[in-house]
């Protein structure tokens, strides 16, 4: 073991992470990155020597599924499905869904939740950290995108958990992009995180001032990524395979023509995806109040932004040439492995964060009452005091919900609770004080206090379809009694076990 | 939303209890406070600790968000004092109308009320220099009113 | 004191020059203490130091300060420190011929 030189009181216990190495792991739609820190310098791990990119493809082999390798069948840009619902419009994208209850997708002759696919991604992963340092993995950062929401966020940590890996924290993508420019550069001023990835868009407006990261704002589209332009692409030119088209249009950003079609041609098709990103970047900057030609620099991160469209869209919107002195597809890992080292090891750096979405709750008639709104610097807490309108009313329906818009069937249930074994009071006499607490991650706490009694009650925040922690673990343990690649088994378990969330038992004394 | 007395945002980041207040010295003050309390700083410390640091970190920001908006900060400030938020008079109601009839009629009535704006933001600031309480009231209502104009303006232009 | 309190390797001492430089904080050099905890009895700490502590035994090696915590005098004397690195890790290394048992990863030690 080799001795760190740190900031005084900041050595930490002896065996808290020493036993083996933290990692800051980019875990993208169309592939993902690993990272570390040596030296107090960030690097990219390459993988068998075939360069950092790993394909976020599980693949159908002769032995079973496998990451790291691409076979005919496969499944690819899962990430795009994290949190969502069998409703989801999303879901048209993927020919491989089974339909019925839940998202699951098909595989051979394996069913597979997206959170399963993710985790399969992330065993890939530590098996390559493992074997590259000869030393477990200890824990890692994994990044999301900023606009990720709760629902998403969660599967995160679930996919994470199967993998047997221990997350440090969540951290968003631009965010992390940033802490690698920043560090890396020693840049200081307000700057633009343009993170144009496979499946989603993120803007952050960031200020970074003596070792602080401050976002300002941030605003994005989960349903919107290079994987939406390979499919216009190919309606647009009749092509049966999505692979062909990100080909055809990854190739198109280096040459003028290729096969007959000319990069004008696709710059036609990728244009109204581009437009709609500025149109949000607008936005971030009206509601951070900036002005886009104010801003230091703009990085540019995820790989739509090698299209010379982009880089001109960009260019001419910021009236600035955006910087590219990081490669866009290492900036979301390195800052991630920076974070890593940082929470592991202590640092000077301080990242503060803001929520991408409003949490609210519903009142009469279906409204949202906004109770933590967007861009609120993380952690954030909000009280609010409710009261019965009956006598002797004994319990209290809540409904929390994630998004913008004024009704509730509009924005993303989170969830749905009673209050119950309120006293017997009059109506109007109970007083129920909720406390709503997200932490740095962007997860939700809930706790309700009963004022004239002192009676309380903590409630964990889980979407409407995810798993509690009993399930996952009983998830890890079957895992390692039939081996990570028996997926299935596992499913009969998840299916068993389903809980629509989680509620601790309902009012103890505290 | 958050009970504006249950906390005092100039004591929780060690400011002095003044309207005036710029945003440079907030920041450093708010800054340091997360240096010590946001919850990344502290991976080290036992589970209890951290949900306590935690909530301060929470009510650091809370207290960071409260000042920044000289609008709030004036509101915490007068409220303290025992003030509560005046309600509008008939002349800034008519005034109001106003605005928004010429704004309805196309006219570019932005220039204006960005000078109105300005004008009464050095009031309020010489009201609080002044100590004169009531009439910082009678500035803060109509600057609300002001920003709300300008606000509902540039919602319009969506 | 009649033997050697700690000899520091010239590596040692530029990595410690550097890292000093690149605190940016006016240092007074840096300590070495033990503190009892650790799957293996005591386990170094390695830290910046602010100011020279009253009873901290002091060493220079090269142009850099180190400092011993009076604690840490009887466990690292005769000691050599030494940095090393490799293609992923790089750090600092006591060799202490007083240790009469390491834990498997090295980071503590019993005399």
């Amino acid at each position: 073991m080799l001795l760190q030189l740190v900031e005084p009181g900041q050595t930490s216990d002896p065996h808290s992470h020493s036993k083996g190495i933290v990692v800051g792991i980019d875990l993208g739609t169309t592939h993902s990155v690993v990272a570390f820190v040596q030296d107090e310098k960030p690097y990219v791990l390459d993988i068998e020597g075939k360069g950092p990119l790993i394909p976020s493809i599980l693949s159908l082999t002769d032995t079973g599924i496998d990451v790291g390798v691409v076979a005919e069948e496969k499944l690819s840009s899962t990430k795009r499905l994290m949190g969502r619902g069998s409703q989801d419009p999303l879901c048209a994208q993927f020919s491989q869904l089974i339909q019925g209850e839940g998202v699951r997708l098909q595989l051979g002759s394996y069913s597979l939740t997206p959170v399963e696919v993710a985790s399969q991604i992330l065993s890939y992963i530590r098996d390559q950290v493992e074997k590259a340092f000869e030393k477990p993995l200890e824990a890692a950062v994994i990044t999301v995108p900023a606009y990720f929401d709760e629902a998403a966020r969660v599967a995160t940590k679930q996919a994470a958990a199967l993998a047997g890996i221990k997350v440090l924290r969540l951290l968003n993508e631009p965010t992390a992009a940033a802490l690698a420019y920043g560090l890396a550069t020693g840049a200081e001023g307000i700057y633009a995180i343009y993170d144009f990835g496979g499946g989603t868009f993120d803007l952050s407006l960031l200020k970074l001032e003596g070792g602080v990261f401050q976002v300002l704002a941030t605003g994005g589209d989960l349903n919107l990524g290079g994987d939406d332009i390979d499919h216009a692409v190919a309606t647009h030119f009749k092509l049966k395979d999505l692979a062909h088209a990100r080909v055809l249009k990854e190739a198109l950003s280096v040459n003028e023509s290729v096969e007959g079609v000319s990069r004008a041609n696709l710059e036609e098709i990728a244009l109204p995806f581009v437009k709609k990103t500025l149109e949000i970047t607008h936005n971030v900057f009206r509601e951070g109040g900036f002005l886009p030609r104010d801003v230091n620099g703009i990085v540019l991160v995820g790989g739509m932004t090698r299209m010379p469209l982009v880089r001109r869209e960009v260019s001419t919107f910021f009236e600035k040439v955006p910087l590219c002195d990081i490669d866009p597809d290492q900036a979301v890992a390195l800052g991630a492995a920076l974070s890593a080292h940082g929470l592991s090891y202590g640092s000077e750096t301080l990242l503060l964060d803001v929520t991408p979405l409003s949490l609210g709750l519903e009142t009469m008639g279906g409204l949202v009452e906004k109770i933590i709104p967007r861009n609120s610097p993380l952690p954030a807490l909000a009280s609010q005091e409710f009261t019965t309108y009956q006598d002797g009313q004994g319990g209290m329906l809540i409904h929390i919900v994630q998004g913008e818009r004024e009704f509730v069937q509009d924005c993303r249930s989170l969830a749905r609770f009673e209050l119950k074994g309120l006293p017997s009071l009059p109506a109007g006499a109970a007083r129920v004080r909720v406390d709503f607490t997200v932490d740095v991650e962007g997860l939700l706490a809930v706790t309700a206090f009963e004022k004239t009694t002192g009676l309380s009650q903590y409630i964990e925040v889980r979407p409407s379809y995810g798993l509690d922690e009993e399930t996952i673990a009983a998830m890890i343990l079957e895992s390692q009694q039939y081996g990570k690649k028996d997926v299935e088994k596992r499913v009969e378990t998840e299916q068993k076990l389903k809980v629509e969330w989680r509620e601790d038992s309902l009012f103890s004394k505290s | 939303m958050v009970n504006l007395f249950m906390f005092d945002p100039f004591e929780v980041l060690g400011l002095k209890k003044e309207y005036s207040l710029d945003l440079k010295t907030l920041e450093q003050h708010y800054f340091k406070g997360q240096r010590n309390k946001h919850p990344d700083r502290l991976t080290h410390v036992q589970e209890g600790e951290k949900v306590e640091a935690l909530k301060q970190s929470a009510v650091l920001n809370q207290a960071y968000l409260l000042l920044k908006d000289p609008l709030q900060r004036a509101e915490w400030i007068l409220k303290a004092e025992g003030l509560d938020l005046l309600n509008p008079d008939a002349e800034i109601l008519l005034q109001v109308m106003n605005w928004n009839e010429r704004f309805e009629s196309g006219e570019n009535i932005k220039p204006e009320l960005r000078q109105e704006e300005e004008k009464l933001f050095k009031d309020l600031e010489m009201a609080f220099e002044e100590q004169a309480y009531t009439k910082a009231r009678f500035v803060l209502c109509r600057l609300i009113y002001v920003q709300k104009v300008l606000k509902d303006i540039e919602l319009s232009h969506i | 004191m009649s033997r050697t309190l700690l000899t520091i390797t010239e590596s040692a001492a530029q990595r410690i020059k550097t890292l000093l430089e690149k605190r940016g904080k006016l240092s007074s050099g840096i300590r070495i203490g033990v503190r009892s905890k650790g799957c293996s009895g005591q386990s170094y700490t390695l830290e910046f130091a602010d100011e020279v502590g009253p009873y901290d035994e002091s060493i220079e090696a090269y142009g850099v300060k180190v400092l011993i915590d009076p604690k840490a005098v009887m466990f690292i004397i005769g000691s050599q420190m030494d940095y090393v690195e490799n293609k992923l890790s790089s750090g600092f290394v006591f060799q202490n011929p007083n240790e009469k048992g390491k834990c498997g990863c090295g980071e503590s030690f019993h005399v």
